[in-house]
């Protein structure tokens, strides 16, 4: 049986005015993923992989192209939609982490959940294991600010996961954290692969062993 | 790294101050909203304060005009203080969004001089960007409110009646914004650049084991997200709740205050008077009656009566035959003349200088109405303060307010001589007749005075609770007194005058509540501007997950309607306990004053919590990628 394409992309553009300046930040890229693919994109920094991951992730807007993302053109569609749309299909874990200041690391992990309108008892159910699957139980009552660069990566890891998206992206995962907890990380993308459609931007060569199509950007180009 | 050029030195906070231009806009915004707003407030307080005065000159006793005047003294302080409070928070919020970069600075080897010196070059600027901008609005907005009451048919002048009062106020203003602004720069430059650059310690939130309302999991999601951000930027929680709640108290004194004091001013002018009276009297007497009643709202003109006169003498007969007219309630027949009073010092031993004596008061005199009462028959309902007159003691008398004030040190220890008697006053009464200038004395002792045995003025009280039979009680009089040369006059014409006068007073003095109400607005909106702004990334993470616009606006729309709740039931309260225990005796609250005061502050309320909209449209109208990328 044929495999749903999960993300079809055309002659996507993304340009930033710049004080007058115009950068291309995405300049034509086509792609195509499937249900369950894992797809590493690896580049130098500047090559336009976060853009892409953003406009993929309904965060971001193209300039022109289309981005049809689980039969929905993005593209096309509301602010109200789009939110509706990466609470229920995208699970994004930020180059930079981006966990809610103000939140504990098992509210941050509870909140797409509560988003999405779960009960109580599930909410606190399924953030209990996901903090568990991440090693990350006694940190729970911790904020953001208290919490080290691994684990607030391992943190936004069982946020990402915290609605069961089927559409998994990963930004840099690995770059700012040391070999072990990189490991760890990697670790937790083996897990999640053939179950969830992934796409990781990285540099890290065990990841791109580990995915079943590396590709590679420059100048907002797959190449 | 921190050896710059003088230039640089000088650049850096035009360049920084620049960078950051919404920031910086608004915090000279709302530094300049609240110093307008002040100065305004300061300008035309004063100009209506002078207004009152020069009507009170004309018309309205010393007791209601201090009643105006307390007002406007307790609007104009309460303002000042409350803008000093939103500035210095303002100026808290603003500096706090700095200490990031003061880290940020310091670790990268700057000295601390340097980053000071150019944190306070800022400061400067900024204050005195505010400070000037703000000077201009207020007087701008002064003169359009003087021409805005000059069309409405107030005659303002256009100018201001005490410059150096509003120079001394900016200035000290500026400066107290100098002063609190620096010490909060010194104590951020003080701090170690790793304490600096912890959002734990720039974000001002608290850890877990601290104060905090816990988002346990639940319905109501908005809500604890919103309660929780608020407690976790506890600092700043607790000084936008403190700044409202000074607004909350000097919008409350101003509604409520405006709304009950109204009314009670009015209805001491009611009692007074008497409700449901008719006036009966030869009709020259009637007449001047009532022009002795309209002093009050400033007419000065009143022809010479000779109250002795066998002309105004009413009857026994009419007296009784009125009286016996089923729906009159009262009858008050009155002798009324007018006479010299003059003042009695109170002389006591002085009790360090043996063979000494210590006077109260001195030797001044006037000429005043004098009124002959019968106690038990009084339709007046006066605000007493002291003991209404008796006939069982015939030396004791009634004084009207503004005769009190002028003439008296101390009305309670002195004594004053009329008509060749001696009088000691037993209370004070509130009495728009004559402008206060008024003595009340019992019937029987002036009568013996003045061998004037017949009253020259009667008061009938009709029952109010039976309208239809008031024509019939009219029609009854009109045929007792027709053909005797008297006349009978309804009294609630004149009071009606008067409560309007007193309507018109106050609601030019409610307009300054409406003033308070706009520095409410602009500190709560730059606080929500500082506070989203320094909230973006975290808004724009939420955003991410799937957070949508209108839970955005939920959240600032519900962090906005805490603040205010728990502000108003802070101010709220206290606003209220001053309006009614220091401000206005005997408050007549009606069905109605409630009604309007609720009214108005339930709109007020509401409209503030509608400011948060905007910061919060603003917030979801940025890129989410942009959002996310505000450090």
């Amino acid at each position: 049986m044929e495999k749903e394409k999960v993300v079809v992309v055309s002659s996507l553009r993304k340009g930033y005015n710049m004080d007058g300046l115009v950068v291309e930040a995405l300049n034509g890229v086509d792609l195509e993923v499937i249900e369950g693919e894992f797809v590493a994109v690896s580049g130098p920094s500047g090559a336009g992989k976060t853009t892409f991951l953003n406009i993929i992730g309904g965060l971001d807007k193209p300039t022109s192209g289309k981005v049809l993302v689980f039969g929905h053109d993005l593209a096309k569609h509301d602010e109200g939609f789009l939110a509706t749309f990466r609470c229920a299909y995208v699970g994004y874990v930020f180059q930079s982490y981006n966990l809610i200041s103000t939140l504990t690391t098992l509210e941050n992990v509870a909140f797409p959940m509560q988003l999405a309108k779960w009960s109580d008892e599930r909410v606190e159910k399924r953030s209990k294991v996901l903090l568990n699957m991440v090693g990350l139980v006694d940190r729970s009552g911790h904020f953001p600010s208290q919490l080290s660069g691994g684990e607030m990566q391992r943190a936004a890891f069982a946020r990402a996961l915290a609605t069961d998206p089927p559409l998994f992206l990963v930004d840099e995962p690995t770059g700012n954290l040391d070999l072990d907890t990189g490991l760890r990380i990697i670790r937790i993308l083996e897990g999640l692969k053939g179950r969830k459609t992934i796409i990781v931007a990285t540099h890290d060569r065990r990841i791109l062993r580990l995915a079943d199509r590396a590709l590679a950007m420059l100048d907002g180009r797959i190449v | 790294m921190s050896k710059l050029s003088k230039g640089d030195r000088w650049g850096f906070p035009f360049k920084d101050l620049a960078r950051r231009k919404f920031q910086t806009a608004l915090t000279i915004i709302s530094l300049s909203v609240c110093i307008s707003v002040t100065v305004f407030l300061v300008s035309f307080g004063d100009n209506i304060g002078v207004k009152i005065i020069s009507i009170t000159e004309r018309g309205q006793t010393i007791g209601f005009s201090g009643v105006f005047l307390r007002f406007i003294f307790m609007v104009v302080i309460l303002n000042s203080v409350a803008g000093i409070m939103v500035s210095y928070f303002l100026m808290t919020v603003s500096t706090s969004d700095r200490v990031r970069d003061i880290g940020i600075m310091k670790a990268v080897g700057c000295l601390t001089d340097v980053v000071f010196g150019y944190f306070s070059t800022e400061l400067a600027v900024i204050v005195f960007a505010g400070c000037l901008l703000g000077i201009t609005g207020g007087i701008l907005l002064n003169f359009a409110s003087i021409v805005l009451m000059n069309v409405l048919g107030f005659s303002f002048a256009m100018n201001f009646s005490n410059p150096w009062l509003i120079i001394l106020f900016v200035f000290s203003f500026a400066f107290g914004f100098y002063i609190l602004g620096m010490r909060k720069i010194v104590s951020s430059t003080r701090i170690e650049p790793a304490k600096a650059l912890s959002p734990l310690f720039s974000l001002k939130t608290v850890r877990p084991s601290g104060f905090g309302f816990p988002l346990s999991f639940g319905k109501g999601f908005i809500a604890k997200v919103a309660s929780r951000d608020l407690s976790r930027r506890r600092s700043m929680t607790l000084q936008i709740v403190a700044c409202l709640s000074a607004i909350m108290v000097l919008t409350t004194l101003a509604v409520v205050g405006g709304v009950v004091a109204n009314e009670t001013m009015q209805s001491y002018v009611e009692r007074a008077v008497g409700r449901e009276v008719l006036l009966i009297a030869e009709t020259g007497m009637a007449e001047h009656y009532e022009s002795l009643l309209r002093t009050y709202v400033g007419d000065s003109v009143i022809d010479k009566v000779s109250y002795l006169d066998g002309e105004y003498v009413i009857p026994v007969r009419v007296i009784e035959e009125i009286m016996a007219i089923e729906g009159v309630v009262k009858v008050d027949p009155r002798l009324i003349l007018e006479a010299t009073v003059n003042e009695y010092p109170y002389i006591q031993p002085d009790p360090d200088k043996p063979g000494q004596y210590i006077e109260t008061g001195g030797y001044r005199s006037t000429t005043a109405l004098i009124v002959g009462v019968q106690p038990q028959r009084i339709v007046s309902d006066w605000l007493i303060l002291g003991e209404r007159i008796s006939a069982a003691n015939p030396d004791a008398a009634l004084v009207g307010d503004t005769l009190a004030l002028t003439m008296f040190q101390n009305p309670w220890l002195q004594t004053f001589r009329t008509l060749n008697s001696q009088f000691k006053v037993a209370g004070l009464c509130l009495d728009p007749l004559n402008n206060g200038l008024v003595v009340y004395v019992p019937f029987d002792r002036l009568s013996s005075i003045t061998q004037h045995e017949a009253c020259n003025i009667l008061f009938v009280q009709v029952d109010p609770s039976y309208p239809l039979s008031r024509s019939r009680v009219l029609s009854d009089i009109e045929a007792i007194i027709s053909g005797t040369g008297l006349t009978m006059r309804d009294l609630s014409v004149a009071v009606d005058g008067q409560k309007a006068f007193l309507n018109h007073l106050w609601s030019l003095l409610l307009s300054l509540s409406l003033f308070c109400f706009v520095n409410a607005i602009s500190s709560l909106a730059g606080y929500l501007m500082l506070s989203m702004s320094s909230q973006q990334r975290d808004l724009g993470i939420m955003r991410a997950l799937g957070a949508k616009p209108g839970t955005i606006t939920g959240l600032a729309l519900f962090e906005t309607a805490l603040l205010v709740l728990v502000s108003g039931m802070i101010g709220l309260p206290i606003g209220t306990v001053i309006v009614f225990w220091f401000f206005i005796p005997e408050a007549v609250v009606s069905q109605r004053a409630i009604l309007t005061a609720a009214g108005l502050l339930s709109g007020l309320l509401c409209a503030l919590c509608l400011t948060s909209l905007y910061p919060a449209r603003r917030i979801v109208r940025t890129p989410i990628t942009v959002a996310m990328s505000q450090t």
